[in-house]
């Protein structure tokens, strides 16, 4: 079951958005829940606050309340990367790219430039792609990171420093923590494949089990690969890669 | 004799009286010349939005009208599109409470960043701070604006997001910023360590250090943020 919350203050609007979901194939045909609000109420806040279920939200970025749909979606960001998120705009997207880095937004749809083709189209690729908005999140007394697991493309233990390396295809990030130990914040996509390496097996494009490395999907070789897994991994993968 | 030195004394102690007033008249003076500098800056600045935002949606008018046109009209109407109207970058920097707005606006100035501001402060709260106060809250906000600035330049993209918000005891500023490098997140406020190529490592480490403000690092979604808590009342 999906819900579609749709937060729109102006009626002729929301009347509009109404039309467009009710003539949008997927929504009709699929088990989903639609409900409008005008602004953001109590009732709202606890809809947020349930990510048990999945969502899309269709804010209004420019509502003209004390509470716009920026920090709307600033609020659902608190706890809930899992939902996405579209925005409709009145006029020409300023700090588009920023807001969709930052919070991770879907899309930022024009109200006036072929809006019901742009959400249709956006709904329809949400219902259709992999959901996959899960986080490594760890806090301790000094900091809190959170990284999404698909831009994790590996991790690994720096003997010299004693600590674990998360890196992905921007940043790398040390923490002091075992390999053991941050296996139980990860899920079954990351697999073991050295005694001192994890790889994301979403990222793999081939393994060389005879000289001992992979190849990730950005094409770097890294040669932390131990012939002591293949046997689990083939299990699992088959031979194919 | 005795009578003489009083008198120059009484004199003396008059002389500093009048130049103490005239002084204290000209400070005020002058906060009121730049008080109304910086409501004109903030009008200015919400002139240039207003007119970004114009200049867009006209934009996109005249292409919405392209599809009624004949072919002069066509013409005639990509020739105004083709024109060159600049557009200013403005980042709303007219967001900032005036208490901060003198640092980070001289920080960000003509940086072609994008940056962020959310404002949900009420008024001009660092205005009821000391002075001792407010120099601890500018020191750690250089240090932290200095950072960011540092930390982002070399992104394609770079940006920066200010949030200044409040609860019931405490004001706080969140200074976000992308990044790319490698960080050892647990030595993150040590002294001497620098992620950057040049610097002491001692910007970070003396914000922990200072005792009137409260910091909290996060890393979201490969954006760094720092938020400095400040008590309202100290």
């Amino acid at each position: 079951m999906i819900k579609i919350v749709v937060v729109e203050d102006n009626k002729n609007t929301q009347m509009e958005i109404k039309t467009i979901l009710r003539d949008t194939e997927i929504v009709r045909n699929e088990d989903v829940i639609i409900e409008y609000y005008s602004k953001f109420c109590p009732e709202l806040k606890s809809v947020i606050k349930n990510i048990d279920e999945r969502k899309i939200y269709i804010l209004d970025i420019e509502l003209s309340t004390q509470t716009s749909g920026l920090d709307i979606a600033k609020y659902i960001r608190k706890s809930d990367w899992d939902s996405e998120i579209i925005f409709l705009t009145s006029h020409e997207k300023m700090f588009e790219a920023t807001y969709r880095s930052v919070h991770e937004i879907y899309d930022f749809i024009e109200k006036f430039h072929n809006m019901k083709e742009r959400l249709q189209k956006a709904v329809n690729d949400i219902f259709k792609r992999k959901y996959d908005n899960k986080m490594f999140k760890f806090s301790c007394r000094h900091y809190n990171i959170q990284i999404f697991y698909h831009s994790i493309n590996y991790i690994y233990r720096d003997k010299e420093e004693r600590k674990i390396i998360i890196v992905t295809n921007h940043n790398n990030y040390a923490l002091n923590l075992s390999l053991t130990d941050v296996m139980d914040y990860l899920d079954d996509r990351f697999k073991l494949v050295h005694r001192a390496c994890i790889v994301n097996f979403d990222h793999v494009e081939a393994l060389n089990w005879a000289k001992g490395y992979f190849v990730l999907d950005n094409g770097e070789k890294i040669y932390m690969l131990s012939r002591k897994f293949k046997k689990e991994l083939e299990v699992i993968y088959g031979k194919s890669k | 004799m005795e009578k003489v030195s009083n008198f120059i004394l009484l004199i003396g102690l008059i002389i500093l009286i009048i130049i103490s007033i005239r002084l204290y008249i000209q400070n005020q003076k002058l906060k009121k010349q730049i008080e109304k500098l910086l409501e004109t800056i903030d009008l200015y600045n919400q002139h240039i939005e207003k007119d970004n935002i114009y200049k867009h949606n006209i934009k996109n008018k005249l292409i919405a009208l392209k599809s009624f046109s004949n072919q002069k009209g066509l013409n005639l109407i990509n020739e105004i599109i083709e024109e060159n109207t600049p557009i200013i970058k403005n980042n709303n920097l007219y967001k900032l409470p005036h208490g901060i707005k003198g640092l980070v606006t001289e920080k960000l100035y003509n940086k072609n960043y994008d940056i962020i501001i959310d404002n949900k402060l009420k008024g001009d709260p660092f205005k009821k701070f000391s002075s001792k106060y407010f120099n601890n809250v500018i020191d750690c906000l250089g240090i932290s604006m200095d950072n960011a600035i540092e930390s982002c330049q070399n992104m394609a993209k770079p940006f920066i997001i200010i949030d200044l918000y409040e609860d019931d005891d405490s004001l706080f500023i969140k200074i976000g910023n992308n990044f790319d490098n490698n960080i050892d997140l647990d030595k993150l406020g040590e002294k001497y360590y620098t992620t950057k190529n040049k610097g002491h490592g001692l910007g970070l480490y003396s914000i922990k250090q200072n005792k009137y403000i409260n910091e909290k690092i996060e890393i979201i979604n490969n954006v760094y943020y720092i938020t400095l808590e400040m008590k309202k009342s100290v």
